[in-house]
């Protein structure tokens, strides 16, 4: 069960980075950069 | 012929008793080769019996007969199926039942809050795919979606290093005491370390004990 959980963990966080390429892919599409920061990060165009 | 003496006639009927009777003890008179004759069976001729084994059968000439049918006593003595189930349903209920330990209650129910903090997390990552998957917003994109998505790693990797990484099983505990004393260590325990300094120190201690019982 442990083992079990540990693969599902590892695959949320491939899965979540996947989300975050592919959100930073198409805010580079509009020209909006995000810049991290501080209590969370901040895009500007 | 002159009429024998009464020792010549004692000799002579000896022979001639020794020669009808078969085999003797004394000297044998000289006999003639066999002459070949049909085979005949001969009756096995066995030696008389002997105290209690007298009626027990003699297994030369020919297996003996049974007349009981050969039966598996230790099978026809085991109980069947119906016979387990219905002895089964005799039982007091549950006292059968193997439980866990304390400890391993309190695995399992870490283990379920962890789970359920999975499906929760699950639950966000599937929000925030419909999200990006989702037609644009014509202002940009959302920009707390994209915090979202780095809060997501962060209590994912959270969740993966400080809980189930923390979690001792049996395998840790019964196949690598090192990994699990590394472990309880980490998580601020010493009672497994004591242990294994004891057992560290308990060589040591014998070999003292050797030496001085040898001064």
């Amino acid at each position: 069960m442990r083992k079990e959980m540990i693969r599902t963990v590892e695959g949320l966080i491939e899965t979540v980075e996947d989300l975050v390429k592919r959100f930073d892919a198409l805010a580079a599409e509009r020209g909006i950069a995000y810049s991290p920061g501080k209590g969370g990060g901040a895009y500007s165009a | 012929m002159p009429p024998k003496s009464g020792l010549a006639a004692k000799v002579a009927s000896r022979l001639a008793a020794s020669n009808n009777s078969g085999p003797s003890t004394g000297r044998k008179a000289p006999t003639k080769p066999p002459v070949s004759k049909p085979a005949q069976p001969t009756p096995a001729v066995h030696p008389p019996p002997l105290g209690p084994t007298a009626d027990l059968p003699t297994f030369r000439d020919e297996p003996p007969q049974l007349d009981v049918p050969l039966v598996d006593e230790q099978a026809a003595h085991e109980p069947g199926p119906e016979q387990l189930a219905a002895a089964s349903e005799q039982l007091p209920p549950g006292r059968l039942e193997r439980q866990y330990s304390i400890a391993s209650q309190k695995t399992v129910g870490l283990l379920d809050q962890i789970k359920f903090d999975l499906l929760d997390l699950q639950q966000r990552l599937s929000r925030a795919e419909a999200e990006i998957e989702a037609p644009p917003p014509a202002d940009g994109l959302p920009a707390a979606l994209r915090g979202e998505l780095a809060k997501l790693h962060g209590d994912a990797n959270k969740l993966l290093a400080t809980r189930i990484d923390a979690i001792l099983t049996g395998a840790h505990v019964s196949f690598e005491p090192s990994v699990a004393a590394a472990h309880l260590r980490r998580a601020g325990r010493s009672r497994v370390s004591h242990a294994c300094h004891a057992q560290a120190t308990l060589p040591r201690e014998r070999t003292t004990h050797v030496r001085c019982g040898r001064r």
